[in-house]
């Protein structure tokens, strides 16, 4: 028995594959081939699917003069849209996504992978950026679901319940103000701590999620239309916020001479079809995309390939 | 192609895992013997850079393996004592993936994972789920795994645990014609395996190193001091509690006893030839005993 190798001097002549791209390629051929996976973005996939079925319109009352009154918003207007998506999933997705990057580098520890590919020639910034180069990848398939889930339901609901036709520009331009952004916030997040912090990996996970659905229910507290946090919040809250009191205002002004019933439902729908204005989150939502990367590079560069302690 | 580990020392704490540890080494294969908690783990694991020295130095070729651990982690196969899979690839994939992890040329990786997959003899199981595979099926894919890049530096930590005494067999003739064009060090509990296929061993106790030997040598240290004695099963006890005894074997007329001492531990005990076994628990001097 012989090690007959085939690459004795051959090696020298052909090109190396490119680390980072071959961590990311075999990354994603890896979590691709694991059924388990494939059962979480189709259990993610029906749960939006429930979430809009359970809940495509919001009462929010209004008192004008003696008489109170809960106006509709519907899943389908422009307004509703950005209700449903924020709302109604992102909270969700942020919930999902620590435990989809954290794993990212921590998982080697986990499965004790990881002297195994410690102690190869990879590098360690192809190691750390391929790793996290494929969980913001799976992370945006997961936002991606999100939006298909949105785009399935809205000529459903317009059907169905004869809501507004959807505004699929709308939609797209809330997936990438609002989603995109918190995506690669919450991803970069948690994989910078499960890579600096892998035996801490699960702690981590949790503290991510409380924090972010601390954001969210936080946003009822702090989010009035004109504080810093309206903006940078990363869960978007500020944008449903906003607008909607926006909403409400114009509504109530449009309405004061309206008694009729019928015509105020209608005049509703009108208003609520609006574009709301999501310009003022553009450049704080580039900040915070900004910071996910940051935060990557920093636990690319704090990385400890040695590690004292292992397995 | 040389090793040299100079003034090596590990603490972990307040723990000394290896103390001053200094070897040189060429072509070869270097059996790495010990109790456990000796510190060959450790020690493994510093030249392969996957932990720091506290102090000293180890070097590859004259470069400091701190300062171009990329360099020594080219020419490096490591088979760790512990390691997990990916079980959602099968024993093929899993190759492919660490081939091209190891900058393996897409052109060459197939035709190399082939061969290494032949080489640990799972070929029909190669395209079967990691999840699916047995311990020693997972052994020889992590040996396999090891010999991908065709290292001149192959450091393997218990690389027969788990396998069935054909595959060890086996694995010792693999690692017995890998040899001649590298540098292997082999750290195991099973002297067998040692006595096999090494040329030098190095017997680290309480994070020393205590001898550095040949196998010859160790033996010839031995000759002498190697013992056998028939005897009743209370007599047996008491030799058991003053002596290290190596082999108990129950037969009809008593108890047959190998003992190693340096001393006739009874009137009637007759010397024998030593085996590799008996000259490690000599230097060693812990009680070890195998029935």
């Amino acid at each position: 028995m012989q090690s007959k190798s085939t690459l004795a001097g051959k090696e020298q002549v052909l090109q190396r594959p490119n680390p980072l791209i071959s961590v990311i390629l075999w990354e994603l051929r890896r979590l691709v081939s694991n059924y388990i996976n494939w059962g979480i973005v189709l259990a993610f996939f029906v749960f939006c699917l429930l979430v809009i079925g359970f809940k495509h319109s919001w009462g929010r009352p209004v008192v004008d003069g003696q008489v109170g009154e809960t106006i509709l918003i519907v899943g389908t207007s422009a307004l509703g849209s950005s209700y449903q998506i924020i709302e109604g999933l992102l909270l969700f997705l942020g919930i999902l996504l620590p435990f989809v990057a954290g794993e990212a580098i921590a998982g080697d520890y986990k499965a004790r992978v990881h002297e195994l590919l410690m102690s190869t020639s990879l590098p360690t910034w192809g190691y750390v950026f391929g790793r996290y180069i494929a969980s913001l990848i799976v992370s945006f398939g997961l936002a991606l679901v999100l939006l298909v889930a949105v785009l399935v339901t809205s000529p459903i609901l317009h059907l169905t319940l004869s809501y507004p036709a959807p505004n699929l520009a709308l939609i797209l331009s809330v997936w990438v103000i609002a989603i995109i952004p918190a995506t690669i916030l919450v991803s970069s997040l948690s994989f910078a701590l499960g890579t600096l912090l892998p035996r801490l990996a699960f702690l981590s996970k949790i503290a991510l999620m409380a924090l972010w659905v601390s954001l969210f229910f936080g946003s009822d507290v702090f989010d009035h239309g004109s504080t810093w946090f309206t903006l940078w919040n990363p869960t978007s809250y500020g944008i449903v916020r906003v607008n909607v009191d926006h909403f409400l205002q114009v509504y109530q002004a449009a309405v004061q001479n309206v008694s009729d019933i019928e015509q105020r439902a209608q005049l509703s729908i009108q208003l609520q079809q609006q574009v709301p204005n999501l310009a003022p989150w553009i450049p704080s939502h580039l900040v915070l995309v900004g910071l996910g990367v940051i935060l990557a590079t920093v636990a690319a560069l704090y990385f400890r390939r040695f590690r004292d302690v292992l397995g | 192609m040389e090793l040299q580990i100079t003034n090596l020392s590990k603490r972990y704490d307040d723990k000394w895992a290896l103390r001053d540890i200094s070897l040189r080494c060429g072509r070869g294969m270097i059996g790495l013997v010990g109790p456990n908690g000796a510190g060959k783990t450790t020690l493994m694991r510093i030249i392969a850079t996957l932990i720091p020295p506290t102090s000293g130095s180890v070097s590859w070729d004259g470069h400091d393996t701190r300062r171009a651990g990329q360099a020594v982690r080219e020419v490096l196969g490591y088979l760790p004592q512990e390691f997990g899979l990916y079980g959602e690839f099968s024993g093929r994939q899993f190759l492919r993936y660490l081939a091209a992890i190891k900058g393996i040329p897409n052109e060459l990786a197939r035709a190399r994972v082939d061969e290494v997959i032949e080489l640990v003899n799972l070929e029909r199981e190669a395209d079967r789920q990691l999840s699916t595979y047995s311990g020693g099926m997972k052994q020889r894919i992590g040996i396999a795994q090891a010999l991908l890049n065709d290292p001149e530096l192959l450091i393997v930590d218990e690389p027969t645990a788990g396998l069935d005494p054909a595959e060890r067999v086996r694995f010792r003739t693999l690692l017995a014609s890998l040899t001649g064009s590298r540098l292997i060090i082999l750290s195991t509990h099973v002297i067998g395996d040692v006595e096999a296929v090494a040329n030098r061993i190095v017997i680290l106790q309480g994070g020393q190193m205590i001898a550095d030997t040949t196998p010859d040598t160790l033996l010839e240290r031995a000759t002498g001091n190697v013992w056998s004695l028939t005897t009743d099963s209370m007599t047996a006890l008491h030799i058991q509690a003053a002596h290290q005894v190596s082999a108990m074997l129950q037969q009809a007329d008593g108890i047959t006893l190998r003992i190693v001492s340096t001393t006739s531990p009874h009137p009637n005990a007759v010397p024998i030839a030593p085996s590799l076994e008996d000259a490690y628990l000599l230097v060693v001097g812990k009680k070890s005993i195998s029935i």
